[in-house]
Protein backbone atom coordinates (compact mmCIF):
# COMPACT_ATOMS: atom_id res chain seq x y z
CA UNK A 1 0.00 0.00 0.00
CA UNK A 2 2.98 2.31 1.03
CA UNK A 3 4.21 1.72 -2.68
CA UNK A 4 0.68 3.03 -4.22
CA UNK A 5 0.83 6.08 -1.96
CA UNK A 6 4.27 6.88 -2.80
CA UNK A 7 3.82 6.54 -6.73
CA UNK A 8 0.85 9.13 -6.35
CA UNK A 9 3.03 11.45 -4.97
CA UNK A 10 6.12 10.71 -7.02
CA UNK A 11 3.71 11.68 -10.17
CA UNK A 12 2.47 14.97 -7.82
CA UNK A 13 5.63 15.98 -7.65
CA UNK A 14 7.22 14.88 -10.85
CA UNK A 15 4.60 14.90 -13.52
CA UNK A 16 2.29 17.94 -12.32
CA UNK A 17 4.59 19.86 -10.99
CA UNK A 18 8.01 19.69 -12.39
CA UNK A 19 7.05 18.86 -15.49
CA UNK A 20 3.78 20.65 -15.93
CA UNK A 21 4.53 23.43 -13.93
CA UNK A 22 8.00 24.55 -13.73
CA UNK A 23 9.70 23.11 -16.65
CA UNK A 24 6.88 24.92 -18.63
CA UNK A 25 7.12 27.84 -17.22
CA UNK A 26 10.69 28.05 -16.96
CA UNK A 27 10.41 27.40 -21.16
CA UNK A 28 8.01 30.37 -21.30
CA UNK A 29 10.42 32.82 -20.16
CA UNK A 30 13.24 31.47 -22.70
CA UNK A 31 10.81 32.13 -25.04
CA UNK A 32 9.60 35.75 -23.89
CA UNK A 33 13.51 36.49 -23.38
CA UNK A 34 14.16 35.80 -27.28
CA UNK A 35 10.94 37.85 -27.64
CA UNK A 36 9.39 34.77 -29.62
CA UNK A 37 6.68 35.36 -27.36
CA UNK A 38 5.09 38.32 -25.27
CA UNK A 39 3.67 37.54 -21.81
CA UNK A 40 4.28 40.18 -19.60
CA UNK A 41 3.36 37.44 -16.62
CA UNK A 42 5.79 35.12 -17.28
CA UNK A 43 7.91 36.01 -14.95
CA UNK A 44 5.96 37.37 -12.61
CA UNK A 45 4.11 33.53 -12.90
CA UNK A 46 7.99 32.38 -12.51
CA UNK A 47 8.82 33.63 -9.36
CA UNK A 48 5.57 32.18 -8.18
CA UNK A 49 7.04 28.93 -9.15
CA UNK A 50 10.00 29.93 -7.34
CA UNK A 51 8.41 30.22 -4.10
CA UNK A 52 6.55 27.22 -4.37
CA UNK A 53 9.90 25.15 -4.33
CA UNK A 54 10.23 25.37 -0.77
CA UNK A 55 7.07 23.43 -0.59
CA UNK A 56 7.92 21.08 -3.42
CA UNK A 57 11.52 20.36 -2.39
CA UNK A 58 10.09 19.20 0.54
CA UNK A 59 7.70 16.28 -1.34
CA UNK A 60 10.48 15.57 -3.62
CA UNK A 61 12.54 14.70 -0.63
CA UNK A 62 9.87 12.36 1.18
CA UNK A 63 9.83 10.83 -2.37
CA UNK A 64 13.57 10.20 -1.68
CA UNK A 65 13.46 9.64 1.88
CA UNK A 66 10.69 6.19 0.50
CA UNK A 67 13.20 4.86 -1.03
CA UNK A 68 16.36 5.16 1.40
CA UNK A 69 13.81 3.22 3.86
CA UNK A 70 13.23 0.72 1.11
CA UNK A 71 17.00 0.47 0.47
CA UNK A 72 17.90 0.39 4.06
CA UNK A 73 14.79 -1.72 5.60
CA UNK A 74 12.75 -4.65 5.49
CA UNK A 75 9.19 -4.11 4.38
CA UNK A 76 6.55 -4.26 6.92
CA UNK A 77 4.04 -6.79 5.24
CA UNK A 78 0.14 -5.32 4.50
CA UNK A 79 -1.81 -6.84 7.49
CA UNK A 80 -4.44 -8.75 5.19
CA UNK A 81 -1.62 -10.59 3.04
CA UNK A 82 -0.55 -11.59 6.88
CA UNK A 83 -3.81 -12.78 7.75
CA UNK A 84 -3.52 -15.13 4.28
CA UNK A 85 -0.14 -15.96 4.37
CA UNK A 86 1.26 -15.56 8.29
CA UNK A 87 3.86 -13.02 9.81
CA UNK A 88 6.67 -14.87 8.72
CA UNK A 89 6.40 -16.40 5.34
CA UNK A 90 5.29 -12.81 4.26
CA UNK A 91 8.37 -11.25 5.73
CA UNK A 92 10.64 -14.00 3.47
CA UNK A 93 8.27 -13.04 0.46
CA UNK A 94 9.02 -9.25 0.58
CA UNK A 95 12.47 -9.45 1.65
CA UNK A 96 12.89 -11.94 -1.80
CA UNK A 97 11.16 -8.92 -3.64
CA UNK A 98 13.14 -6.39 -2.14
CA UNK A 99 16.46 -8.27 -2.83
CA UNK A 100 15.29 -8.78 -6.43
CA UNK A 101 14.74 -4.64 -6.82
CA UNK A 102 17.68 -3.22 -5.17
CA UNK A 103 19.84 -5.08 -7.77
CA UNK A 104 17.53 -4.74 -10.74
CA UNK A 105 16.84 -1.31 -10.19
CA UNK A 106 20.22 -0.13 -9.19
CA UNK A 107 18.53 1.17 -6.29
CA UNK A 108 21.18 2.75 -4.46
CA UNK A 109 22.73 4.16 -7.36
CA UNK A 110 19.42 5.73 -8.52
CA UNK A 111 19.21 7.30 -5.27
CA UNK A 112 22.07 8.77 -5.06
CA UNK A 113 21.90 10.28 -8.60
CA UNK A 114 18.22 11.95 -7.93
CA UNK A 115 19.58 12.68 -4.51
CA UNK A 116 22.16 14.87 -6.05
CA UNK A 117 20.00 16.33 -9.13
CA UNK A 118 17.57 17.09 -6.40
CA UNK A 119 20.37 19.40 -5.31
CA UNK A 120 21.38 20.37 -8.03
CA UNK A 121 18.08 21.84 -9.25
CA UNK A 122 17.76 23.24 -5.47
CA UNK A 123 20.82 25.67 -6.04
CA UNK A 124 19.76 26.92 -9.51
CA UNK A 125 16.24 28.23 -8.58
CA UNK A 126 17.93 29.34 -5.60
CA UNK A 127 20.13 31.93 -7.79
CA UNK A 128 16.82 32.18 -10.14
CA UNK A 129 15.02 33.50 -7.65
CA UNK A 130 17.88 36.02 -5.66
CA UNK A 131 18.38 37.22 -9.91
CA UNK A 132 14.57 37.44 -10.31
CA UNK A 133 14.02 39.73 -6.58
CA UNK A 134 16.34 42.00 -8.04
CA UNK A 135 15.21 42.40 -11.51
CA UNK A 136 11.77 41.16 -11.58
CA UNK A 137 10.99 42.18 -15.02
CA UNK A 138 14.03 41.66 -17.03
CA UNK A 139 15.40 38.15 -17.98
CA UNK A 140 17.45 36.62 -15.79
CA UNK A 141 20.44 34.69 -15.79
CA UNK A 142 20.92 31.34 -15.14
CA UNK A 143 17.39 30.33 -17.19
CA UNK A 144 18.99 27.51 -19.29
CA UNK A 145 20.99 25.93 -16.29
CA UNK A 146 17.64 26.18 -14.51
CA UNK A 147 16.21 24.00 -17.24
CA UNK A 148 19.15 21.61 -17.62
CA UNK A 149 18.56 20.97 -13.77
CA UNK A 150 14.83 20.37 -13.87
CA UNK A 151 15.06 18.14 -16.84
CA UNK A 152 17.54 16.27 -15.08
CA UNK A 153 16.00 15.74 -11.94
CA UNK A 154 12.27 14.82 -14.05
CA UNK A 155 14.32 12.11 -15.79
CA UNK A 156 15.81 10.55 -12.67
CA UNK A 157 12.58 10.97 -10.85
CA UNK A 158 10.87 9.07 -13.42
CA UNK A 159 13.31 6.22 -13.79
CA UNK A 160 12.53 5.47 -10.00
CA UNK A 161 10.90 2.34 -9.08
CA UNK A 162 9.71 0.88 -5.69
CA UNK A 163 9.54 -2.65 -4.48
CA UNK A 164 5.96 -3.88 -4.69
CA UNK A 165 5.00 -3.82 -0.73
CA UNK A 166 1.29 -6.01 -1.59
CA UNK A 167 0.79 -9.78 -1.97
CA UNK A 168 -2.92 -9.97 -2.41
CA UNK A 169 -3.76 -6.67 -1.12
CA UNK B 1 -7.00 6.49 -43.70
CA UNK B 2 -10.03 8.60 -42.04
CA UNK B 3 -11.34 8.43 -38.89
CA UNK B 4 -13.81 9.98 -36.89
CA UNK B 5 -11.14 11.08 -34.02
CA UNK B 6 -9.74 13.89 -32.82
CA UNK B 7 -6.61 14.54 -30.57
CA UNK B 8 -5.33 16.90 -27.86
CA UNK B 9 -1.53 16.69 -26.92
CA UNK B 10 -0.59 19.50 -24.31
CA UNK B 11 2.64 19.08 -24.93
CA UNK B 12 2.39 19.13 -28.66
CA UNK B 13 5.60 16.90 -29.00
CA UNK B 14 6.11 15.75 -32.56
CA UNK B 15 7.55 12.44 -30.75
CA UNK B 16 4.57 11.29 -29.01
CA UNK B 17 0.82 11.66 -29.16
CA UNK B 18 0.63 14.21 -31.43
CA UNK B 19 3.03 12.52 -34.13
CA UNK B 20 0.98 9.24 -33.80
CA UNK B 21 -2.10 11.43 -34.42
CA UNK B 22 -0.38 12.62 -37.28
CA UNK B 23 0.62 9.15 -39.12
CA UNK B 24 -2.73 8.60 -38.97
CA UNK B 25 -4.67 11.71 -40.34
CA UNK B 26 -5.88 12.39 -37.05
CA UNK B 27 -7.23 16.08 -36.48
CA UNK B 28 -5.11 17.57 -33.70
CA UNK B 29 -6.91 20.85 -32.53
CA UNK B 30 -6.14 22.97 -29.66
CA UNK B 31 -7.76 22.83 -26.69
CA UNK B 32 -10.17 20.46 -24.84
CA UNK B 33 -12.78 22.64 -25.24
CA UNK B 34 -12.44 22.39 -28.89
CA UNK B 35 -12.65 18.59 -28.49
CA UNK B 36 -15.88 19.17 -26.44
CA UNK B 37 -17.72 21.32 -28.44
CA UNK B 38 -16.80 18.95 -31.61
CA UNK B 39 -19.31 15.95 -32.86
CA UNK B 40 -16.17 13.28 -33.33
CA UNK B 41 -16.68 9.71 -31.67
CA UNK B 42 -13.04 9.46 -30.06
CA UNK B 43 -11.00 11.60 -28.08
CA UNK B 44 -7.06 10.47 -27.67
CA UNK B 45 -5.63 13.43 -25.10
CA UNK B 46 -2.62 13.86 -23.50
CA UNK B 47 -3.70 16.11 -20.69
CA UNK B 48 -3.60 16.78 -16.83
CA UNK B 49 -5.80 16.21 -14.45
CA UNK B 50 -8.43 19.22 -14.42
CA UNK B 51 -8.46 18.59 -17.74
CA UNK B 52 -9.09 15.19 -18.03
CA UNK B 53 -12.11 15.71 -14.89
CA UNK B 54 -13.50 18.11 -17.10
CA UNK B 55 -13.52 15.81 -20.10
CA UNK B 56 -15.04 13.02 -17.38
CA UNK B 57 -17.69 15.21 -16.32
CA UNK B 58 -18.71 16.91 -19.67
CA UNK B 59 -18.39 13.85 -22.51
CA UNK B 60 -21.50 12.76 -23.64
CA UNK B 61 -22.89 9.41 -23.96
CA UNK B 62 -21.87 7.56 -27.36
CA UNK B 63 -18.48 9.82 -27.33
CA UNK B 64 -15.77 7.81 -26.31
CA UNK B 65 -12.13 9.67 -24.78
CA UNK B 66 -8.88 7.32 -24.63
CA UNK B 67 -6.34 9.60 -22.13
CA UNK B 68 -2.53 8.56 -23.10
CA UNK B 69 0.79 9.45 -21.34
CA UNK B 70 4.30 9.29 -21.70
CA UNK B 71 4.41 6.63 -18.99
CA UNK B 72 1.31 4.95 -20.17
CA UNK B 73 -1.18 4.02 -16.92
CA UNK B 74 -1.49 1.35 -14.81
CA UNK B 75 -5.20 -0.70 -15.20
CA UNK B 76 -8.27 1.51 -14.30
CA UNK B 77 -11.52 0.94 -14.61
CA UNK B 78 -13.44 3.19 -17.22
CA UNK B 79 -14.14 6.60 -16.00
CA UNK B 80 -16.75 9.37 -17.21
CA UNK B 81 -20.70 9.88 -16.26
CA UNK B 82 -21.30 7.17 -19.50
CA UNK B 83 -18.09 5.06 -18.13
CA UNK B 84 -16.91 6.40 -21.84
CA UNK B 85 -13.30 7.68 -20.78
CA UNK B 86 -10.56 5.15 -20.95
CA UNK B 87 -6.82 5.30 -20.27
CA UNK B 88 -3.93 3.33 -21.92
CA UNK B 89 -1.60 1.44 -20.75
CA UNK B 90 1.17 1.82 -23.37
CA UNK B 91 3.62 4.70 -23.34
CA UNK B 92 3.79 7.37 -25.60
CA UNK B 93 7.61 7.70 -26.05
CA UNK B 94 10.41 5.32 -25.19
CA UNK B 95 11.76 1.86 -25.24
CA UNK B 96 8.11 0.67 -24.49
CA UNK B 97 6.65 2.89 -26.73
CA UNK B 98 3.33 1.69 -28.63
CA UNK B 99 3.93 0.64 -32.03
CA UNK B 100 1.95 2.36 -35.18
CA UNK B 101 -0.35 -1.13 -35.29
CA UNK B 102 -1.09 -0.74 -32.21
CA UNK B 103 -2.29 2.73 -32.26
CA UNK B 104 -4.15 1.85 -35.66
CA UNK B 105 -5.92 -0.54 -34.01
CA UNK B 106 -7.07 1.92 -30.91
CA UNK B 107 -8.43 4.11 -33.53
CA UNK B 108 -10.30 1.50 -35.20
CA UNK B 109 -11.83 1.34 -32.02
CA UNK B 110 -12.80 4.47 -31.31
CA UNK B 111 -14.03 5.29 -34.31
CA UNK B 112 -16.66 3.68 -34.58
CA UNK B 113 -19.16 3.93 -31.78
CA UNK B 114 -20.61 0.43 -31.94
CA UNK B 115 -16.91 -0.72 -31.01
CA UNK B 116 -16.20 1.90 -28.26
CA UNK B 117 -19.27 1.23 -26.75
CA UNK B 118 -18.54 -2.64 -25.89
CA UNK B 119 -15.50 -1.52 -24.46
CA UNK B 120 -17.15 -0.94 -20.97
CA UNK B 121 -18.35 -4.52 -21.04
CA UNK B 122 -15.07 -6.65 -22.56
CA UNK B 123 -11.96 -5.33 -24.46
CA UNK B 124 -11.54 -6.81 -28.06
CA UNK B 125 -8.44 -9.18 -28.36
CA UNK B 126 -6.57 -6.61 -30.29
CA UNK B 127 -6.93 -4.07 -27.68
CA UNK B 128 -6.36 -6.07 -24.46
CA UNK B 129 -2.44 -5.44 -24.27
CA UNK B 130 -3.82 -1.72 -24.74
CA UNK B 131 -6.50 -0.58 -22.28
CA UNK B 132 -6.75 -3.02 -19.12
CA UNK B 133 -9.66 -2.35 -16.29
CA UNK B 134 -8.10 -4.67 -13.27
CA UNK B 135 -4.55 -5.52 -11.50
CA UNK B 136 -4.08 -8.76 -11.53
CA UNK B 137 -3.35 -9.72 -8.16
CA UNK B 138 -3.61 -13.41 -7.99
CA UNK B 139 -0.48 -13.41 -10.90
CA UNK B 140 1.10 -10.80 -8.50
CA UNK B 141 1.22 -13.09 -5.69
CA UNK B 142 2.03 -16.14 -7.72
CA UNK B 143 5.25 -14.21 -8.67
CA UNK B 144 5.94 -13.41 -5.01
CA UNK B 145 5.72 -17.05 -3.75
CA UNK B 146 7.48 -18.48 -6.69
CA UNK B 147 10.39 -15.63 -6.15
CA UNK B 148 10.68 -17.08 -2.90
CA UNK B 149 10.85 -20.73 -4.21
CA UNK B 150 13.56 -19.90 -6.49
CA UNK B 151 15.56 -18.34 -3.89
CA UNK B 152 14.96 -21.72 -1.68
CA UNK B 153 16.32 -23.80 -5.27
CA UNK B 154 19.09 -21.73 -4.96
CA UNK B 155 20.23 -22.28 -1.59
CA UNK B 156 19.17 -26.02 -1.41
CA UNK B 157 19.49 -27.46 -4.68
CA UNK B 158 22.55 -28.16 -6.10
CA UNK B 159 21.48 -29.26 -9.27
CA UNK B 160 18.83 -26.56 -9.92
CA UNK B 161 20.36 -23.59 -7.52
CA UNK B 162 22.79 -22.15 -10.29
CA UNK B 163 19.68 -21.35 -12.48
CA UNK B 164 17.35 -20.74 -10.10
CA UNK B 165 19.85 -17.87 -9.18
CA UNK B 166 20.39 -16.79 -12.50
CA UNK B 167 16.29 -16.29 -12.71
CA UNK B 168 16.33 -14.23 -9.66
CA UNK B 169 19.20 -12.17 -10.72
CA UNK B 170 20.75 -11.99 -7.27
CA UNK B 171 23.89 -11.93 -6.19
CA UNK B 172 23.44 -12.33 -2.03
CA UNK B 173 20.08 -14.51 -0.83
CA UNK B 174 18.03 -13.15 1.73
CA UNK B 175 19.33 -14.14 5.45
CA UNK B 176 15.57 -15.25 6.47
CA UNK B 177 14.23 -18.35 4.58
CA UNK B 178 10.54 -19.62 5.00
CA UNK B 179 9.49 -22.84 3.52
CA UNK B 180 7.33 -21.60 1.29
CA UNK B 181 7.33 -24.28 -1.87
CA UNK B 182 3.84 -26.11 -0.04
CA UNK B 183 0.91 -26.66 -2.06
CA UNK B 184 -1.21 -25.29 0.50
CA UNK B 185 0.63 -21.81 -0.25
CA UNK B 186 -0.29 -21.94 -4.33
CA UNK B 187 -3.67 -23.40 -3.39
CA UNK B 188 -4.25 -20.46 -1.22
CA UNK B 189 -3.61 -18.13 -4.05
CA UNK B 190 -5.24 -19.76 -6.95
CA UNK B 191 -8.15 -21.82 -5.49
CA UNK B 192 -9.43 -20.15 -2.45
CA UNK B 193 -11.98 -18.11 -4.20
CA UNK B 194 -13.25 -20.73 -6.32
CA UNK B 195 -16.09 -23.03 -5.67
CA UNK B 196 -15.20 -26.30 -3.88
CA UNK B 197 -15.06 -28.81 -6.88
CA UNK B 198 -13.34 -32.46 -7.62
CA UNK B 199 -13.98 -31.82 -11.70
CA UNK B 200 -10.86 -30.78 -12.22
CA UNK B 201 -11.80 -29.11 -15.81
CA UNK B 202 -14.35 -27.00 -14.10
CA UNK B 203 -12.19 -25.79 -11.14
CA UNK B 204 -9.54 -24.99 -14.39
CA UNK B 205 -11.57 -23.56 -16.50
CA UNK B 206 -12.74 -21.17 -13.39
CA UNK B 207 -9.36 -20.20 -12.59
CA UNK B 208 -8.18 -19.36 -16.73
CA UNK B 209 -11.62 -17.25 -16.71
CA UNK B 210 -11.08 -15.38 -13.53
CA UNK B 211 -7.33 -14.67 -14.41
CA UNK B 212 -8.48 -13.66 -17.54
CA UNK B 213 -10.73 -11.12 -16.40
CA UNK B 214 -7.58 -9.83 -14.10
CA UNK B 215 -5.45 -9.46 -17.11
CA UNK B 216 -8.43 -8.74 -19.89
CA UNK B 217 -6.75 -11.29 -21.93
CA UNK B 218 -7.74 -14.33 -24.18
CA UNK B 219 -6.27 -17.99 -22.87
CA UNK B 220 -4.04 -17.78 -25.54
CA UNK B 221 -2.40 -14.20 -24.96
CA UNK B 222 1.03 -14.14 -25.15
CA UNK B 223 1.40 -11.90 -21.81
CA UNK B 224 -0.51 -14.49 -19.48
CA UNK B 225 1.68 -17.83 -18.71
CA UNK B 226 -2.00 -19.72 -18.59
CA UNK B 227 -0.54 -22.95 -19.76
CA UNK B 228 1.98 -22.59 -16.95
CA UNK B 229 -0.55 -22.16 -14.62
CA UNK B 230 -2.64 -25.01 -15.74
CA UNK B 231 0.31 -27.14 -15.40
CA UNK B 232 0.30 -26.33 -11.75
CA UNK B 233 -3.15 -26.15 -11.13
CA UNK B 234 -2.59 -29.87 -12.34
CA UNK B 235 0.37 -30.34 -9.99
CA UNK B 236 -1.23 -28.75 -6.86
CA UNK B 237 -4.95 -30.65 -7.79
CA UNK B 238 -3.19 -33.91 -7.04
CA UNK B 239 -1.82 -33.67 -4.13
CA UNK B 240 -4.54 -34.20 -1.00
CA UNK B 241 -2.25 -33.07 1.93
CA UNK B 242 -1.01 -30.16 1.18
CA UNK B 243 2.39 -30.40 1.70
CA UNK B 244 4.41 -31.70 -1.48
CA UNK B 245 6.18 -28.87 -3.22
CA UNK B 246 5.87 -28.02 -6.82
CA UNK B 247 8.36 -29.13 -9.08
CA UNK B 248 11.11 -27.28 -10.74
CA UNK B 249 10.26 -27.67 -14.34
CA UNK B 250 6.75 -26.31 -13.67
CA UNK B 251 8.24 -23.90 -10.79
CA UNK B 252 10.50 -22.41 -13.91
CA UNK B 253 8.43 -22.41 -16.57
CA UNK B 254 5.98 -19.92 -14.44
CA UNK B 255 8.10 -17.90 -12.66
CA UNK B 256 9.65 -16.75 -16.46
CA UNK B 257 6.51 -16.24 -17.66
CA UNK B 258 5.24 -14.25 -14.57
CA UNK B 259 8.55 -12.71 -14.49
CA UNK B 260 7.71 -10.84 -18.41
CA UNK B 261 4.66 -10.11 -17.06
CA UNK B 262 5.49 -7.73 -14.83
CA UNK B 263 8.21 -6.24 -16.68
CA UNK B 264 11.14 -7.50 -14.87
CA UNK B 265 14.48 -6.66 -16.01
CA UNK B 266 17.78 -8.61 -15.31
CA UNK B 267 20.90 -5.88 -14.87
CA UNK B 268 24.00 -7.67 -14.63
CA UNK B 269 25.71 -7.71 -11.05
CA UNK B 270 28.51 -5.03 -10.84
Amino acid sequence: MMAEIWEKRRSYFNHAWLKNRLLVGLMKCTRVASGEVEDADAWRSLANLIDEWGRMRGVAAAVLDFLQERIACEIIPDANDVSVFGSEVCIFLMEVERQRWLVREQAEKQHSESRAALASLDRELDQLGAALALEPDAPPYRLQESIGAASRLAKSISRLEVPRDIILG
Amino acid sequence: MTTNIKAFDKSGDRNALMGLAYGLQITHVNSVQELLGDACVGLFVHVGEDDWNNICRCLPEGRFALRFSTDGYPPKRPEGRYFNCFHCLKHTKGDYRISAAEFKALSQAFSDPKVAGSLGNAILPALRSLIRFYEPHRLRALHFLLQACMVQWAADDPKHGPCALELLGIVYLPPIRRDVNRVSLFKKILMESSAPSRDVEKLNSEIVEQIRNELGVDADFRGAPIPAILKLIGEIDGDVTGSLPITWETAKSLFEGLDELFGVRHTPSP
